[in-house]
């Protein structure tokens, strides 16, 4: 499965090309399409909208996002292509570091946060500091260590960078050389649960 | 023995000395006319953009009036900040102890002491030297204040002048509203909303000039610009005629920035260190390169920000030396640790940083490296090398190895990694649950493999221990690029002391599976299985847990070399271009220019034994020049600790010409 991504002038299939045809062609050609006016349409009338701080208007646009997610069934592989694509839909420039890592990337930050409630999320932190959270190594690399973490930040109430450092720094040591993706659930939570040092 | 006749009492000081002292401090460093104005408006609204209420309804005017006998003052305006807030005094030992209490919303008591700021690394500004410019710049030497509070809606007001013993006399006089009409004469009405107000008699002349003839409206254009266009923050010069709006310098306009003139590129929330025990994170670096727009001198370099204001610009040209970096510029944003970090090293008048200290240091490598990247990617830099220089590689490669073994026994490995902590362990044993490439043989010992070679790629997963081992393991090839080339993964059971044998019989290597390039054997086992064993080194044997190892070759080319120096030919006609150095990752890159006439002389020698005499000889020298800056930026240095405290520049060429003879010496 590939998706569509500008090149110079043109564009070109990013993803599992070896298996290019033209069905996945007109797909990954619909999914540039549509997240095109879908985003770009609604963002901007969602950027326009007095009195929204960041936080709310990125968990807004990351709902958006996990409708196209859902409606085009996006796979976990092609998810890292799909990111630098909704960068480029929309209009915004693409950050150098957002490039090279997809944990670095916005709009995959906003999906994420997308899953939760804003009014527990608002109550966690900024816009800055979920973003911290979730472009940490760990947490990108399985998605159940940013929910963890989340679910540990909003039982403590942080309120900034400082005092959700040392989880992450906790999870990225506990989780040092371990491939998360052979745990099962309870497994990750009870390594992540060993945690004795914050309050 | 004290006696009836014996004096006690304060030290008698000229204020004015050291007022001309701080002038002075300004006037080199600012060095244009206009250094006065310059210096003043960087001050006056730090000061006041840190005693913002909001950022929203902050506002700082800077007027030029002028009363019915024709008599100059500059006025100085804020809305929208806390004002002079703190405990009224009304006597000098109120005052002292109001000091020696050191709150810090004290900010009258502060406002009229000097060396008692109440400022810290989150603000601004430092040591009040706001204040000593308001003297400086009036020509009579004395200025008026009066501010409405936040805190308790009252008025306070008063002056600073210079007394007739030339020590500054302070005048405070609390809710009295019309203080500075009354003084003046000045048609000035009361302040309604908090703020604080500054009044300058006399100024001198060439501030005059630089409120009229623009120069001031450009200065604060050029330090304000990123509050401006962050926050639409408002300042406002006027002559006493036109009030002008600070506006966003075009070339900070990211909207400019998308012109089809121009390129750039964005690193944001990077680490600047790796040894540091802080964070010191740089939020955002941004670098532009205008095709064909000439970039106007006063902004031209890396803007380097701290507080929402430029304290200085880094000359790109002298960030990397190529020719067209007049065309680079840009700027860097820190995040709180770092811009706390930086603040230590700031000057107290916030025009530039000492970057021999870490962590300027780390900071100015970081950018110098970012801003080559940048370079290349522009085309300002060719990166390949001529055919005559490839010849010359295994000279430059050898030269370098003994350097940087010579520096490897010093505990210098790279920069930015600082000294290397040598601690007395016996090197781990072989762990009993390890994969083995003792099976991965190439055709000689360099790692470098040619079209048509084959090589044997076996990996051995190794269970030495006494219990039994569920795992995935995967052995695969990249390419420098991350490319898969080949892949297996099985999952595996490993019996007690056994052991289990994946890869590749023979690989042929042909170019279109290996094209030129540097490639990676990787291998990695995941544990399935939970366990109670520790393993020095590894750790916990516990379900996830990945064991792996690498190894890199290449393919039709040399492996690329590491360590502390390297050294790069290069080709150019600049005369002042012999011998260069500049940081590239954690090593130093040696540039010798082949153009240089004595360099090319020595080329001529085909066996490389000249070359092989110049890089020794020149490369020691500058790498211990950049060992020297390693080591002085460490909070002990080792090597040169005994020039640490007191860096004398003449000291620096013998100290290191001591350790370049004894190198030498050895090397023969």
């Amino acid at each position: 499965m590939t998706i569509k991504l500008k090149k110079d002038n043109g564009y070109y299939y990013a993803g599992n090309i070896e298996f290019l045809n033209s069905i996945n062609k007109r797909r990954a050609d619909e999914i540039y399409k549509y997240s095109e006016d879908y985003l770009s349409g609604k963002k901007s009338r969602l950027v326009k909208r007095k009195g929204h701080n960041v936080l709310k208007n990125w968990h807004m646009r990351g709902q958006l996002i996990n409708k196209i997610i859902k409606k085009f069934k996006i796979l976990e592989s092609e998810k890292k292509y799909f990111w630098l694509m909704l960068n480029e839909v929309s209009g915004d420039p693409v950050p150098e570091r957002a490039k090279k890592f997809n944990s670095q990337n916005d709009f995959r930050t906003a999906s994420i946060l997308a899953k939760y409630a804003i009014s527990r999320l608002e109550k966690g932190g900024s816009w800055g500091l979920w973003r911290e959270i979730l472009s940490s190594s760990k947490t990108s690399e399985d998605e159940r260590v940013a929910e963890w973490i989340m679910g540990k930040a909003l039982k403590e109430k942080p309120v900034n960078h400082k005092e959700v450092r040392p989880l992450l720094k906790f999870a990225r040591n506990r989780l040092k050389k371990l491939d998360t993706s052979v745990l099962s659930r309870k497994e990750l939570f009870d390594k992540l649960n060993e945690i004795k040092f914050i309050k | 023995m004290l006696n009836q006749n014996t004096y006690t009492g304060r030290q008698i000081k000229n204020d004015v000395r050291d007022l001309d002292a701080i002038a002075d401090g300004y006037k080199s460093k600012l060095s244009h006319e206009y250094w006065l104005a310059d210096a003043l408006q960087k001050d006056t609204i730090q000061n006041s953009w840190d005693a913002k209420l909001s950022k929203k309804d902050w506002c700082n005017t800077i007027k030029l009036l002028e009363d019915n006998k024709n008599s100059h003052y500059i006025f100085i305006e804020d809305v929208g900040t806390v004002g002079l807030t703190g405990e009224i005094f009304s006597k000098h030992e109120e005052l002292t102890q109001i000091l020696s209490n050191g709150g810090k919303k004290d900010h009258l008591a502060h406002f009229v002491s000097s060396n008692f700021s109440a400022k810290d690394s989150e603000s601004g500004g430092r040591r009040g030297r706001g204040k000593s410019l308001f003297l400086i710049s009036s020509q009579g030497m004395q200025f008026y204040f009066d501010s409405l509070r936040s805190t308790d809606g009252r008025h306070v007001a008063g002056r600073i002048f210079i007394g007739t013993d030339n020590g500054v006399q302070v005048e405070v006089v609390p809710d009295s509203e019309d203080y500075l009409k009354e003084q003046t004469g000045l048609n000035l009405t009361k302040l309604s909303t908090s703020g604080t107000r500054i009044l300058i008699k006399d100024p001198k002349p060439e501030l005059v000039a630089a409120m009229t003839n623009g120069a001031m409206l450009n200065f604060i254009e050029q330090t304000w610009w990123e509050i401006i266009k962050k926050y639409n923050a408002k300042i406002i010069i006027s002559d006493g005629n036109i009030n002008r709006q600070a506006k966003l310098l075009v070339w900070y306009s990211d909207d400019f920035l998308k012109n089809e003139g121009f390129e750039k590129i964005e690193y944001t929330n990077f680490n600047i260190s790796s040894d540091s025990k802080e964070d010191f994170r740089v939020k955002r670096l941004v670098l532009a390169y205008s095709k064909n727009q000439e970039i106007p001198e006063n902004i031209r370099g890396i803007a380097i920000q701290r507080g929402g204001m430029t304290i200085e610009r880094r000359a790109s040209e002298q960030l990397v030396k190529v020719e067209g970096m007049t065309k680079v510029y840009g700027w860097l944003e820190m995040d709180a640790v770092l811009e706390k970090g930086m603040y230590g090293l700031e000057d107290v008048e916030h025009l530039g940083f000492s970057w021999i200290k870490k962590p300027a240091k780390d900071l100015l490598d970081e950018i110098r490296i970012k801003t080559r990247e940048f370079a290349k990617k522009v085309n300002l830099i060719e990166t390949e090398l001529s055919k005559q220089h490839k010849l010359h590689k295994k000279v430059e490669d050898s030269v370098a190895k003994k350097i940087n073994d010579f520096l490897k026994r010093l505990g210098f490995t790279g920069i930015g990694v600082g000294k290397k902590k040598r601690t007395l362990t016996t090197r781990i044993k072989t762990q009993p649950l390890r994969i083995s490439l003792s099976d991965f043989i190439l055709p000689n010992e360099s790692r470098r493999i040619d079209f048509g070679e084959s090589m044997k790629v076996m990996t051995r997963a190794i269970n030495d221990l006494d219990v039994e081992i569920d795992a995935r393991y995967k052995t695969w090839m990249v390419n420098s690029e991350g490319k898969i080339i080949k892949n297996l993964e099985n999952e595996i059971h490993l019996n007690p002391r056994s052991s289990y044998v994946q890869g590749w019989e023979e690989i042929k290597i042909v170019e279109k599976e290996f094209p030129v390039g540097d490639y990676s054997l990787r291998s990695k086992l995941v544990l399935l299985s939970e366990t109670d064993i520790e393993l020095p080194g590894i750790g916990r044997i516990e379900k996830g847990k990945e064991i792996s190892v690498s190894s890199m070759f290449s393919v039709e080319k040399d492996l690329p070399s590491h360590g502390f120096i390297k050294f790069e030919a290069i080709e150019n006609s600049d005369r002042s271009r012999y011998l260069t150095s500049r940081p590239d990752a954690h090593s130093i890159v040696i540039e010798y220019n082949t153009k240089h006439p004595f360099v090319s002389i020595l080329l001529q020698d085909k066996q490389g034994e000249e070359l092989r005499k110049f890089l020794l000889q020149v490369g020691i020298i500058i790498a211990f020049n950049q060992v020297m800056r390693e080591d002085l930026s460490l909070e002990k240095p080792k090597v040169f600790s005994d020039i640490e405290d007191d860096l004398d520049l003449s000291d620096v060429l013998p100290k290191i010409m001591e350790e370049v003879s004894k190198f030498m010496w050895d090397s023969q």
